[in-house]
């Protein structure tokens, strides 16, 4: 292996580590917030990819009418917990409710029935798509989680699973099993010490360290990132303060959806990305969060790092081992953090 | 006068035992009203029936009127927006963030409410508490006792209740440190504050409090003015068990 | 918890039975047998994880992989070295065991959710392997293996390994069964609630959860052997991290926290998928909507009936929680109980810090034999972390505490309680499903006629009669003892509190104790019960025991103990008699709080 090859190695690496950091966050940020591990975070990966796909040749995502559809059912739950279930509190929210399920997810519809013949740039695309992505959070939480809020980590756990099952069939169905791969946002390309680097893997890399640090300044500067942290530090000291715990949830679970959305439209120029395509990024993004046992972002950062690296060179070196390698990388780093006693509850 | 908080035919339970039958309990406005009894007489329980944070299997049953709001079913989040803030006895701080931090998670509600200069009540406070002013920066776990309950009250405070409920503040605290604690309720009181105190100390919450309840196997065997009680030695026997035989008289 | 099944279920299982062994010869579709030989492949994977997750709580989402070495053991011996299917069964075992002792030994001492997600990386790890390995025939498999052959004739048919892979379902629900109402078993029913209470009855909790990863797994390697030979072909598919994950379904579908719940389930997911995968085609939609369908099957499940399908069976069963012994077997050995008057406890100015806070701050305290000693204090006065230090739950930062003359330092809750010292929990440790006998027979756990932590296997093949006699009769003598065998086969959590913290008292006799220690017996009691529970105290101590009282109730403490210890701050403040205690001003500042 020379230089070069190692140079280039490194790059992909590294855009590789910038998407599984990301999704490890989505992971910890969910994990501390709900005690929820949702491995369903890679296939709104896979939705974001193939509905920028779908956009930019001219059709409208099938996604937005699994919007429409989520909409309807949160509303349907929503009613009958306000007339069956007798609660007035979301009695008096019904109507903001009806028009935030039902009325903005048709409206999104229409715009993009209207927008996708025409189309503009690239960046109008990546806005549509994470404002299409937006919304799923909270449905998800709300319809799923919200009832067995109070349930064992285990069934959460296998919850997600479920959840996790039927997205892929409804990825699949939506989008056939076809891997499609979108418009890059920059073709410029420029030579890094004698190794040529993509203007995406650049764009790539800024991008997720501009987030990194819009998420620190979201959880120490804003009262709703703390309020979110709180809810993680303490569930119950959060609600002595008046922090809602499915509050918390539903923003938990939108702000993952939606980071997830933003690793889907970003790797999805140089990386071929197909319904059952996020769910192996999710898995590896889960193996950097475990690394950072769960709760550190830091640390879940860098073993985000370490997979990517990991993970070109022993494809590089030994193709066929490349997941057994990734993947059987958490046991020693279970083995060290059992031998340092570190017990999370 | 009127009452800020009026309990009636209150019932909890906390597993098979019942804890707390048929209680009643008011607090009129701008008043310290005090719950003291043994320990294991039932006074968690209480405040958590009436918070709506029992723990399953725990359940908690009864009228709570909150001016005239009916409260008993409300969730404890929008129990403290509507203007009731806990300081509980585990404290439940926010370990990892800094003293400022609690103090402004505190103020969550004011922003929830829709107010828009949430975090005014933070110089009254670090008034009340110099030493959270100086530990300001500091992770919250690093605290001494005496401080963290300094914080727990602070941060309930940020909320600008209206009814302060507080959890054996006393709990775990060197004598010099809950009369500090002590001394900032009756100024609080000053203030306008209406407070329920849930004490053990029966002497120190008596001397600062109007009116006093002892509760006793989930009852409330004795209440009356707090400078009457303190004076009743009855109370000294239902602590030291020397009551026993007396008790079915009351 | 409902463990004794076929006792509850007279006609029901033999009515079953003979459906079982009549099916095949019955003009039945081969297609059905087929499918209820994956009933039964899937039921066993279950079983373990209803052992395993259910009862002990530990989760594992890699039980595919075990499946797949015990399959993949046998396929690469039975062809490539063209030995009996047999002796693949054997070293598919060997394998399976050495792999699971080497993670179980990594992962089981991890708390929460590091076992599931180690499982995970373990599932997926071992897929890609079988993938890779060209000697395992990489994505395309082995095939061509043999029939298993029984006692020289051939399996080779569906209705033909019917059977015998029907028999290892039963022996395995049968051996499930009696390894749980056994002594290793209520051991291994207490690991969900948390370790405290079990290693306190001496019980070595890690040990036991790597007991149930084995057993767990080999049943998954069983299952794996079997279904490599009615395939006669295997390939890495089937051993994928989505099977771990549906085996984990299943077994939750069914019910976790019941034997029976693993077939359920198993048959459940498989009847249901046929369904769907029957239904699909008729609505003409091509792709596979059965996944999203089987989603949100669990899913609805999960939220409306968490405890599975089981609890649906048991609703109309009435449950009989009778428990078959032999009274009269020979008592167990006791110890030699020293003389009245001579040292059985001292504490020498100990000492307890957390970080900066001095919980306990000098205190020495000695109890005699046939005394009782209260020692009390306002809450926060550090009498739970005496009690502790004494139990050995935690270590003394100084100071020593002798036992009968020996010294306890550094002994762990087990070793403290093999010395002869029993206790009780301030917040009732019982097992709230299981019967009030089998509770306090896992007091006798040091007691087995076994090796301490051992025993397994005998139980599992119920060899044990002798010691579970011996063990539930002495439960039923100290029930006696106690005033509560008329409760003896009720759930334990179904009894007041004031009960529940006799049957501590009896769980902690049983241990036979030379030192009872109870932490706060009285909290949380009504008057009366308090009233009957000073009776026992004195009961006891006139049958010679020796106690320590650790309590808050004074009215309590003043009426049965000989002496009293006041503690405040972690410092002792008064010590004496109950009268004299009474009349000390120093305690009733402590209690009262000062004023200035």
């Amino acid at each position: 292996m020379d230089w070069f090859i190692a140079g280039f190695l490194v790059q992909d690496g590294l855009t590789a580590a910038a998407v599984y950091a990301l999704i490890a966050f989505s992971m910890v940020l969910i994990f501390s917030v709900t005690r929820v591990i949702f491995i369903g975070i890679g296939e709104f990966l896979s939705f974001a990819a193939l509905s920028m796909a779908a956009l930019q040749s001219g059709n409208v995502p099938a996604t937005v009418l699994l919007l429409i559809g989520l909409g309807f059912i949160t509303f349907m739950a929503l009613l009958w917990q306000a007339f069956i279930g007798k609660n007035t509190r979301i009695r008096e929210q019904l109507l903001i409710d009806a028009i935030k399920l039902i009325v903005v997810p048709v409206v999104f519809y229409f715009v993009l029935s209207f927008y996708a013949p025409m189309r503009g740039n690239v960046l109008i695309d990546i806005t549509l798509i994470l404002l299409l992505m937006l919304p799923f959070g909270g449905m998800i939480y709300r319809i799923f989680y919200q009832p067995i809020a109070e349930a064992s980590v285990l069934i959460l756990l296998i919850f997600s699973v479920a959840i996790h099952f039927s997205l892929l069939g409804l990825g699949l169905l939506m989008f056939g099993p076809e891997g499609v791969r979108t418009l890059l946002i920059t073709d410029v390309n420029i030579n890094l010490l004698g190794i040529p680097v993509t203007g995406q893997a650049i764009f790539i890399v800024i991008l997720t360290l501009v987030l990194i640090a819009a998420l620190w300044l979201f959880f120490t500067r804003s009262l709703t990132g703390k309020a979110l942290q709180a809810t993680a530090v303490n569930s119950r000291g959060a609600h002595l303060v008046g922090i809602g715990s499915h509050e918390a949830g539903r923003l938990a679970f939108t702000l993952g959806i939606v980071l997830a959305a933003l690793c889907g439209v970003m790797i999805s120029p140089i990386a071929t990305i197909a319904y059952d395509t996020g769910f192996l990024i999710a898995l590896k993004g889960f193996v950097a969060a475990i690394i950072g046992g769960l709760y550190s972002f830091p640390v879940s950062a860098l073993g985000a790092i370490l997979v990517g690296i990991v993970e070109v060179f022993s494809a590089f070196w030994a193709s066929t081992y490349k997941e057994i390698i990734v993947f059987t990388l958490i046991i020693p780093v279970l083995l060290w953090q059992s031998l340092n006693g570190k017990h999370h509850h | 006068m009127k009452s800020i908080l009026k309990v009636s035919n209150f019932n909890a339970r906390y597993g098979k035992a019942d804890i707390i039958e048929n209680l009643s309990l008011e607090i009129p406005e701008g008043q310290i009203v005090t719950v003291i009894g043994p320990n294991g007489a039932g006074k968690s329980t209480l405040v958590n029936g009436l918070m709506a944070s029992m723990e399953s299997p725990g359940y908690a049953s009864g009228n709570i009127q909150f001016f005239d709001q009916d409260i008993s079913r409300v969730p404890v989040e929008a129990i403290v927006r509507l203007g009731i803030s806990l300081v509980p006895e585990t404290r439940e701080l926010f370990g990892s963030m800094t003293v400022l931090e609690n103090l402004q998670l505190g103020a969550y509600v004011r922003r929830k409410r829709g107010e828009k200069n949430y975090f005014s009540e933070l110089e009254k406070i670090y008034g009340l508490f110099p030493r959270l002013k100086e530990r300001q920066g500091q992770r919250s776990s690093t605290l001494s006792g005496g401080e963290r309950q300094m914080l727990a009250v602070g941060r309930a405070l940020m909320a600008q209740p209206k009814l302060l409920i507080l959890d054996e503040p006393s709990l775990g605290l060197a004598p010099r440190i809950t009369q500090e604690i002590f001394h900032i309720l009756g100024r609080l009181k000053e203030l306008g504050m209406s407070t329920l105190l849930i004490e053990q100390n029966a002497r120190a919450a008596l001397k600062i409090s109007d009116y006093g309840y002892v509760m006793e196997l989930g009852r409330f065997t004795m209440s009356g003015p707090s400078d009457e009680l303190a004076n009743d030695p009855s109370v000294i026997e239902t602590y030291l068990g020397f009551g026993k035989k007396k008790e079915s008289k009351q | 918890m409902k463990l004794r099944v076929f006792s509850s279920l007279p006609i029901l299982p033999s009515f079953f039975l003979i459906i079982m062994v009549a099916l095949p010869l019955l003009p039945v579709p081969g297609y059905w047998i087929t499918l209820i030989n994956y009933i039964g492949l899937y039921s066993l994977v279950a079983l373990g994880l209803v052992l395993l997750t259910g009862i002990g709580g530990l989760t594992s989402f890699g039980q595919a992989a075990f499946v797949g070495i015990g399959a993949y053991t046998t396929a690469y011996f039975s062809t490539a070295m063209d030995v009996s299917p047999w002796f693949g069964l054997f070293i598919g075992l060997g394998l399976t065991l050495i792999s699971a002792l080497a993670i179980g030994m990594i992962t089981l001492r991890m708390a929460g959710h590091f076992l599931p997600l180690a499982t995970i990386a373990w599932g997926l790890s071992l897929y890609y392997l079988f993938g890779t390995l060209e000697v395992l025939g990489q994505y395309d498999g082995l095939l061509g293996l043999p029939a298993i052959s029984f006692f020289g004739f051939e399996l080779r048919s569906s209705e033909e390994i019917y059977y015998l892979i029907w028999l290892f379902v039963l022996l395995a629900v049968w051996s499930v069964n009696n390894l749980l109402n056994s002594r290793p078993g209520r051991a291994i029913r207490a690991l969900r609630d948390g370790p405290e209470m079990a290693e306190a009855m001496g019980v070595n909790t890690q040990w036991k959860k790597v007991v149930i990863f084995l057993y767990a797994a080999a049943l998954a390697s069983v299952s794996g052997w079997l279904f490599a030979h009615m395939q006669r072909a295997v390939s890495p598919s089937p051993f994928n991290l989505v099977s771990g994950i549906e085996y984990l379904f299943m077994a939750v579908l069914g019910g976790i926290l019941h034997v029976w719940g693993a077939v359920i389930g198993a048959a459940a997911f498989i009847l249901s998928k046929e369904l769907i995968q029957g239904i699909v085609p008729l609505v003409g939609i091509e792709v596979n909507i059965e996944l999203i369908i089987f989603g949100m099957m669990i899913a609805l499940v999960l939220i409306f009936a968490r405890n599975g399908l089981w609890s649906l069976v048991e609703h109309f069963i009435p449950p009989n929680r009778k428990i078959e012994f032999n009274p009269d077997a020979a008592p167990l050995t006791k110890r030699i109980k020293p003389e009245v008057g001579s040292r059985v406890l001292t504490v020498n100015s100990i000492v307890k810090r957390f970080g900066g806070l001095v919980a306990v701050n000098g205190l020495s305290f000695h109890i005699d034999a046939g005394e009782v000693l209260g020692l009390i204090g306002p809450n926060g006065a550090g009498k739970s972390t005496t009690f502790n230090l004494v139990t050995g739950t935690l270590s003394a930062t100084e100071g020593d505490i002798h036992f009968c003359g020996e010294s306890l330092k550094g002994e762990h809750a087990r070793e403290i309680v093999a010395r002869g010292l029993g206790r009780t929990f301030q917040h009732v440790q019982l097992i709230p499903d299981m019967t009030v006998i089998e509770n306090v027979a896992l007091g006798a756990y040091l007691r087995g006629s076994f090796s301490a932590q051992g025993g397994v296997i005998a139980s599992l093949f119920k060899l044990n009669k002798n010691e579970e006699d011996r063990a539930l009769a002495e439960a039923s003598r100290q029930l006696k003892r106690v005033g509560l065998e008329d409760e003896m086969y009720q759930e334990a959590g179904s009894l007041s509190l004031g009960k529940q913290r006799v049957v501590e008292i009896a769980r902690a006799l049983c241990s036979d104790p030379l030192l009872l220690l109870l932490d706060e017996p009285a909290a949380g009691l009504r008057h009366k019960e308090k009233e009957e529970l000073a009776d026992l105290v004195l009961q006891l101590k006139s049958e010679g025991m020796s106690l320590l009282l650790v309590e808050h109730d004074m009215d309590f403490v003043m009426n049965v103990t000989d002496r009293i210890l006041v503690v405040e701050f972690g410092t002792p403040i008064a010590t004496g008699t109950p009268s004299e205690i009474r009349e000390n001003p120093k305690v009733i500042e402590a209690y009262l709080g000062g004023i200035e």
